[in-house]
């Protein structure tokens, strides 16, 4: 049986400035009236390995998150997973997996064979990921932007 | 393969892969004769005792279990017992039965990845997880499954998956509904299945058969496996007060390493799973101890490499622990209590609980409700003697291998113990010249 479900997956730590993008993504999705019906919106938190059993049975899977791309605050940015350089935590898998992040899910998962047939990340340049509870003005504002991409991608 | 009777080998191994946190083998042989054989721990040192001054005493779990993000329920729960000890709290017993259960999720996530993911893959002929995943997912898939559920419990009995923010001094401010501990039991009695493989899978590996003569230390109760509280025990004999720990732990300083040592009536003793079921075998589930037949795995057993099989029967008695207690809870009904208030606001208190790696010390003095000085001794510290010890009885034996396989072996036997050398470097005395 095909998998049908589409996923969106808000990752990042609420607790560190613009790393809360992924989750302020998610919170605002949710708020829409126009995300399509077959979609499941997680706040996926700070990932690690078991994040790869979030993406299994899933057609389709858009991840959201802060990331460091040498761009300008706020500036965001749409790959598909070959073209994201996404850099392993601690010497990956085959260093300590008490630090695993996203590309070891990643990874993991293409090993096991269970990844989602489409994986797209969309990347926001964070102005600061320090210990602070939520979004500067730069971050904040690209949001409605980023949630519309995101509708197109599930509709197409 | 002929090789010299007296070989030259030196090894070097920068970060120790498959273990947390940084560590260094260094071997030196020369001439067949080991001149040198070290437990490098070079993690930088964090300073947790000294961050707790000064704060109030209600802060102290939730500041100490970041110390590790594995052995986190392992730390807040020490701490906590430490301060209700110090300020004269005496939890209800819906807190002490939640606590062991939060407890179990814990054992069960660490154990999980330490067996199926930092221990097997070397038994597989594997050097990691990935390639083990290509040939046996559903094995991957299992040890994924099992960890998931742990950290679902986790976070149904105390809040997060990481970090219990539901557990506070006298109890609990959070409480599971009953829909969840059924639906958590359903899990728990589903998860037998896995339970089966998992004992199946390690009954396939040959752990090597390395023997030396080791104290091991454990906590001990009358009347079950002991995980939190209890008296200090030995295999060595003699039981010792939690408020007499230091008497058995008798910590010290090398050149060759920022984490501390200990040793008791032998030049290094053994905590963890191993030293556990050899100081309390008497008091395991019967699933577990039908696990450890099918593992050749009877008390005493002093082979470092059976650390490992120890976990696994460890892992059956948590998941069988856990249904009892789950069913314990239900029928009692939760109730939303609130937390027993300190009878007093200072005083000194010890607390103890047998984290994944062993057993952990958390020592308060508390003034006027503040912290005053904190002293913690981790289970990984008090191994590292023993680890090294097993390695300089270990390598003799072996310098008719090559210089991979020497390598090899004391990296599993590293890894054996499941050190967390992070946890392990948590202070340093600055002695400027």
């Amino acid at each position: 049986m095909q998998p049908t479900t589409q996923l969106v997956l808000g990752l990042g730590n609420t607790l560190r400035g613009d790393d809360g993008a992924g989750a302020a993504v998610i919170e605002a999705l949710d708020k829409r009236a126009d995300v399509p019906a077959d979609v499941r919106l997680v706040d996926g938190g700070t990932p690690g390995l078991e994040t790869v059993l979030i993406l299994q049975g899933c057609a389709r899977v858009i991840i959201v998150d802060a990331a460091a791309m040498g761009l300008a605050p706020g500036a965001w940015a749409r790959f598909n997973r070959e073209d994201a350089k996404l850099r392993g935590t601690y010497g990956g898998l085959r260093g300590t997996l008490h630090g695993a992040g996203l590309a070891e899910a990643l990874e993991l998962g293409a090993a096991l064979g269970i990844l989602p047939g489409e994986i797209i990340i969309y990347g926001i340049q964070p102005h600061d990921v320090d210990w602070s509870v939520g979004l500067s003005e730069e971050v904040r504002r690209v949001l409605p932007d980023v949630c519309s991409a995101i509708i197109d991608d599930l509709k197409g | 393969m002929a090789a010299t009777t007296k070989p030259n080998v030196s090894i070097n191994v920068h970060h120790v892969t498959r273990v947390e946190g940084h560590g260094n083998i260094v071997v030196d042989v020369k001439k067949g004769v080991l001149e040198k054989c070290d437990l490098e721990i070079v993690e930088t040192p964090r300073f947790f005792e000294a961050m707790l001054r000064g704060r109030p005493y209600d802060q102290s779990s939730h500041i100490t279990s970041r110390i590790c993000g594995i052995c986190a329920v392992g730390h807040a729960t020490a701490s906590l017992r430490a301060t209700e000890t110090a300020l004269g709290v005496e939890p209800s017993e819906q807190t002490r039965l939640l606590r062991q259960l939060n407890f179990y999720g814990e054992i069960l996530d660490s154990h999980i990845l330490h067996a199926y993911m930092l221990v097997a893959p070397d038994f597989l002929g594997v050097g990691s997880v990935i390639p083990l995943a290509k040939t046996a997912p559903d094995v991957v898939l299992r040890a994924l499954r099992m960890k998931k559920l742990s950290g679902d419990l986790c976070k149904i009995v105390s809040g997060r998956h990481t970090h219990p923010i539901a557990m506070t001094v006298g109890g609990f401010t959070h409480f599971p509904t009953s829909a969840e501990l059924l639906d958590l039991r359903e899990q728990l009695e589903a998860a037998r299945a896995d339970l089966d493989a998992t004992v199946e899978l390690f009954q396939t590996l040959d752990f090597p058969a390395f023997e030396r003569e080791t104290e091991y230390i454990a906590l001990r109760q009358d009347d079950e496996y002991a995980w939190i509280d209890g008296v200090i025990a030995s295999t060595d004999g003699g039981t010792w007060p939690l408020e007499q720990y230091r008497d058995v732990t008798n910590e010290y300083m090398v050149p060759h390493s920022t984490a501390k040592r200990a040793k008791n009536q032998r030049e290094s003793y053994m905590v963890g799973a191993l030293a556990r079921f050899n100081v309390n075998y008497d008091l395991l589930h019967p699933q577990a101890k039908k696990a450890a037949a099918a593992l050749n795995l009877a008390p005493v057993c002093h082979k470092p490499y059976m650390v490992t099989a120890a976990q696994v029967v460890e892992i059956v008695h948590a998941v069988e622990d856990s249904i009892r207690l789950t069913d314990e809870l239900l029928e009692r009904g939760i109730e939303w209590e609130e937390p027993v208030p300190p009878s007093r606001l200072s005083g000194e208190g010890v607390g103890s609980c047998e984290v994944p790696r062993g057993i952990l010390f958390h020592n308060y003095n508390i003034e006027d409700g503040i912290v005053v000085g904190a002293n913690c001794i981790i289970p990984t510290n008090q191994n590292l003697q023993n680890i090294e010890d097993d390695m300089r009885a270990l390598v003799p034996t072996i310098l008719d291998r090559t210089k991979d396989d020497i390598t090899l072996a004391l990296e599993m036997l590293v890894r054996a113990y499941d050190p967390c050398i992070s946890c392990s470097t948590h202070l340093l005395d600055v002695k400027f010249v």
